[in-house]
């Protein structure tokens, strides 16, 4: 396996370059959008409840609420237990609207995270296609050549990827195939020849050609 | 301008709180005009009475307070939480739920009812009457009791039933006709004769009196109950309220001359904000308390009794002091001259006995649809001797 391993980062700068950078806007467009939400839904909300102004109006709406009591029952008010029990209202009062404005975001963030990730999803889709549909049209092609057809040609779509690639492998098929062939031509020069001469003449072409291909030394 | 006119301008105008200060989405109306208040379901009741107002004066389209008490009667049936039926006092405007680890209280409930039941029978043979119908049925006035003969004010869920019971005259006897008169679970009818009619003296009137003498407590039953020709054992309510209203003007006119601007038509104590907040104003009898603070409402909910002497207090608060005191809901909540105060808010409460109280004088709208109710009919029947 060690020597599998891959030593450079870089391998095809371009292609890497392009990909990292639709996955780091798609990324951003995702974290601006739920950030937004985030910021909008929570921050914004508790610095306008907590505003010094809602904070004093809460105050005097306590205020009035203890006093509302206080004229209902004909009870005077005590002081400082009003005071702490203003306090204490307060604070459950502020708790309760920190309460609803998380609640409030998270219903609104649900959606927007939902279409954020249909939207990745129809992204990465069509980009997927991008390379499946060439890896799948190589894979077919190499199928084909294992089968004995060297016959068989790439036709990429403008956008996808692997063209060049796909464009080697064309090129190989078809040396390749051009070697098979000129055999296959000698073949029946070789097979009808009368001489000796001839014959041998014929083979060293063959070898001449086949010579061209480096293939692994069989282990004995 | 007269007066009918003048009447008419002040409540339409207070009866715009109840279109502008309510949530399109939910019906809730806000306790207060000032910023970030709650909704007060007391305020929702006179809201859904004056709604009704509105519809027979043109101030708004039939249809659309019909849309208005319905989704409002709506979110009480199936989204507002209660208690037995019972309802908090507060509640958030938008969400409906409790605020202010308030009480589940047993007046503004019946308040609440009061209105609802009105816009029923206003609206007969519609999903109106069948939605405050299920509100009223579901209310469990037995518990209210707590083992007593006396309602008790509220409840809490963290510490149970409060301290306080509807022990004396004052605001209760709307909450005791409706408790009497429920169809589904009602309290026994001797129990209207379980609260204290203490009686008080002040100059030459003689009358049932609350031991704070806030006009307010004589007015709110008779803002839906017609009692000008009840009587139960102890007192024609009417007539009592009519001497209460007299002391009231009575005590502001002898305190001239220790509060500013006080005098013949310029008085009116009852509970409102003032300078140092909302207080408990009275005058006469008891232990009440003033501090020169005035509230047009105390005369405008007490039109029906003494109309010539009330008409022509806010007619003079209006041409003297129109510019602090009136804005764009009537007149404002209070004002005390001797301290230069003028409130800059309006209380749902107080503009709603101004709307109902007007209209009850001018054409007994609101007594006439709420005496019909059947519950209403039950509970006259049997705690009163009828006069006709």
């Amino acid at each position: 396996m060690e020597k599998y391993k891959r030593y450079r980062l870089w391998i095809d700068p371009a292609l890497q370059f392009k990909y990292i950078g639709i996955n780091v806007i798609i990324l951003l467009c995702f974290a601006v959008v739920i950030g937004g939400g985030i910021y909008l839904g929570i921050w914004r909300s508790v610095t306008r409840e907590f505003s010094e102004v809602r904070l004093q109006e809460d105050l005097n709406t306590v205020t009035r609420i203890r006093q509302y009591e206080a004229a209902r029952t004909r009870q005077p008010i005590d002081a400082i237990p009003f005071l702490k029990e203003d306090a204490k209202l307060l604070s459950s009062h502020q708790r309760e609207l920190l309460n609803s404005i998380i609640v409030r975001t998270n219903r609104n963030l649900l959606p927007l995270i939902a279409g954020m990730i249909l939207l990745v999803i129809a992204a990465s889709l069509v980009l997927s296609h991008r390379f499946a549909g060439p890896l799948y049209r190589i894979k077919r092609n190499l199928d084909a050549v294992t089968h004995g057809d060297l016959t068989t040609g790439f036709s990429l779509r403008r956008k996808d990827e692997l063209k060049d690639l796909a464009s080697e492998i064309e090129h190989s098929i078809s040396g390749f195939s051009a070697t098979v062939a000129k055999i296959k031509k000698i073949m029946p020069l070789l097979k009808d020849s009368a001489s000796t001469d001839e014959r041998n003449r014929y083979i060293a072409e063959i070898e001449q050609i086949i010579a061209y291909y480096k293939t692994p030394v069989p282990r004995d | 301008m007269s007066d009918a006119e003048f009447l008419d301008m002040v409540a339409r105008d207070s009866f715009n709180f109840f279109v502008s200060e309510a949530n399109p989405e939910n019906g809730l109306v806000r306790d207060s005009s000032r910023g970030y208040s709650p909704c007060s379901i007391a305020s929702v009741g006179f809201g859904l009475t004056a709604l009704c107002v509105g519809v027979e004066n043109r101030w708004i389209p039939k249809n659309e307070a019909y849309l208005r008490i319905e989704k409002t009667l709506r979110t009480f049936r199936d989204k507002i939480p209660n208690e037995h039926g019972f309802f908090y006092h507060f509640l958030n405007i938008n969400s409906g739920a409790r605020v202010w680890e308030c009480e589940i209280s047993s007046v503004d409930t019946a308040l609440f009812l009061a209105g609802a039941l009105t816009a029923g029978e206003y609206f007969k043979g519609t999903e109106i009457e069948k939605l405050a119908g299920e509100i009223y049925a579901r209310v469990d006035w037995p518990w209210m009791l707590n083992g007593r003969r006396l309602l008790c004010m509220g409840w809490k869920p963290e510490s149970g039933f409060l301290p306080y019971y509807w022990d004396s005259y004052n605001e209760l006897m709307i909450i005791h006709a409706l408790a009497i008169g429920s169809p589904t679970h009602p309290i026994a009818a001797d129990l209207w004769n379980a609260w204290g009619r203490p009686r008080g003296k002040y100059g030459d009137y003689s009358f049932i009196y609350c031991y704070s003498n806030n006009l307010f407590v004589y007015q709110y039953s008779h803002a839906w109950i017609d009692f000008r020709n009840m009587r139960d054992s102890y007192a024609n309510y009417w007539d009592n309220s009519v001497t209460a209203t007299l002391v009231n003007r009575q005590y502001c006119i002898e305190q001239a001359d220790n509060f500013e601007g006080f005098g013949e038509n310029m008085w009116g104590l009852t509970a409102c904000v003032g300078p140092d907040g909302y207080k408990g104003y009275g005058g006469g009898p008891g232990n009440s308390s003033c501090d020169g603070t005035i509230a047009p409402c105390a005369a405008a909910g007490s039109i029906p009794f003494a109309p010539e002497e009330c008409i022509a207090t806010l007619r003079a608060m209006y041409d003297d002091y129109g510019n602090q005191l009136y804005g764009k809901y009537g007149f404002k909540d209070a004002f005390n001259l001797s301290r230069n105060w003028w409130a800059n808010e309006y209380l749902g409460i107080d503009q709603g006995i101004t709307v109902l109280m007007i209209e009850n004088y001018r054409s007994g709208f609101v007594w006439k649809y709420f005496m019909r109710n059947p519950a209403i009919k039950k509970w006259q029947s049997l705690c009163f001797e009828i006069n006709e």
